[in-house]
């Protein structure tokens, strides 16, 4: 796969995967507000059942005792029998509040019950398929970035050909050619020039150094016996 | 009104799977068809059911607020 497609496909899956994971943080954030708000809902029609039944309570006191004045009335009784009428009117309508009240607290509890099932049944199929999602997707994006890799080094190699050459234009200068075929090797190119290793680096270092003074030693014997020759005295130096 | 928000996250979460979905379409091949079938098809799936329950929900909740107003 060339380099393009490896980073345009490493790329897609680095797309798939934060989508994936800011999807299910949605999804749980959005059950967890509307469970919120149901519930707030809920303890209002909870509240309202209670005030709306202590109203009934106290309407049908005063309805007891608008009933009870009424009775207790010889004449005269037209007020105490609207108050009466008043009373009744007032208990009708708070009971009829009352009822609705309870209405509204049953289906808060069904959204609320609805709700938590979905919430629940939501986050575990987001759980499921993003978390095997993501790391499906992980493990692909590793084996790409080990394409890549792969793609590079094989670049690398190709660059490491590049600097035998060098080496190979360079040998004449000794030490600077098996520095640069040293750095080609490490980079996985064969070349002729280069060190296989420290010890054998030491050794070429050793063994020249012992050339070098085979030479002068070398030099110093012709250099003796061009003197004798000549009649001068080989350990006097020239 | 009530769940309003939450209905528009939900909507607005698929919408950006759609998107991601999309945006990785570079990512072309028989295991990424097998992964949108697998995976992210399931994934939306689940969103989608549980934005119904929501519309579900808010109905009911807007018919209990209606029923504790005073008039």
């Amino acid at each position: 796969m060339s380099d393009s497609m490896v980073k345009k496909q490493g790329q897609a899956l680095k797309t798939l995967r934060r989508g994936v994971l800011r999807y299910s943080e949605q999804v749980r954030d959005v059950g967890t507000s509307a469970r919120s708000q149901a519930s707030d809902v809920h303890r209002k029609a909870e509240d309202a059942v209670e005030r709306r039944r202590s109203n009934l309570r106290k309407c049908e006191r005063e309805l007891s005792a608008a009933q009870t004045a009424l009775a207790a009335c010889r004449e005269n009784c037209g007020g105490l029998q609207r108050a009466l009428a008043t009373a009744q009117e007032n208990c009708r309508v708070a009971k009829q509040q009352l009822v609705r009240a309870q209405k509204a607290v049953q289906l808060t509890a069904e959204a609320q019950s609805e709700l938590a099932a979905a919430h629940v049944q939501a986050q575990a199929a987001v759980s499921e398929h993003s978390s095997i999602a993501s790391s499906a997707l992980a493990r692909l994006d590793g084996m790409l970035a080990a394409m890549g890799q792969s793609n590079f080094l094989q670049g690398l190699k190709g660059a490491g050909q590049v600097l035998v050459v060098t080496a190979e234009v360079v040998s004449a200068m000794g030490d600077g050619g098996r520095l640069v075929a040293n750095a080609a090797q490490a980079l996985g190119a064969d070349t002729r020039f280069a060190d296989q290793s420290v010890t054998e680096m030491r050794e070429r270092n050793e063994s020249q150094q012992l050339y070098h003074l085979g030479e002068k030693q070398v030099e110093g014997e012709a250099r003796s016996r061009s003197r004798q020759s000549l009649g001068e005295d080989p350990g006097k130096s020239s | 009104m009530t769940l309003d928000g939450p209905i528009r996250d939900l909507d607005s979460a698929l919408s950006e799977l759609h998107r991601a979905a999309s945006d990785s379409d570079a990512w072309d091949d028989q295991e990424r068809r097998r992964f949108d079938a697998d995976r992210l098809t399931p994934l939306a799936n689940a969103g989608r059911r549980l934005a119904s329950t929501l519309t579900r929900a808010q109905q009911k909740l807007r018919t209990a607020e209606a029923l504790l107003s005073d008039r």
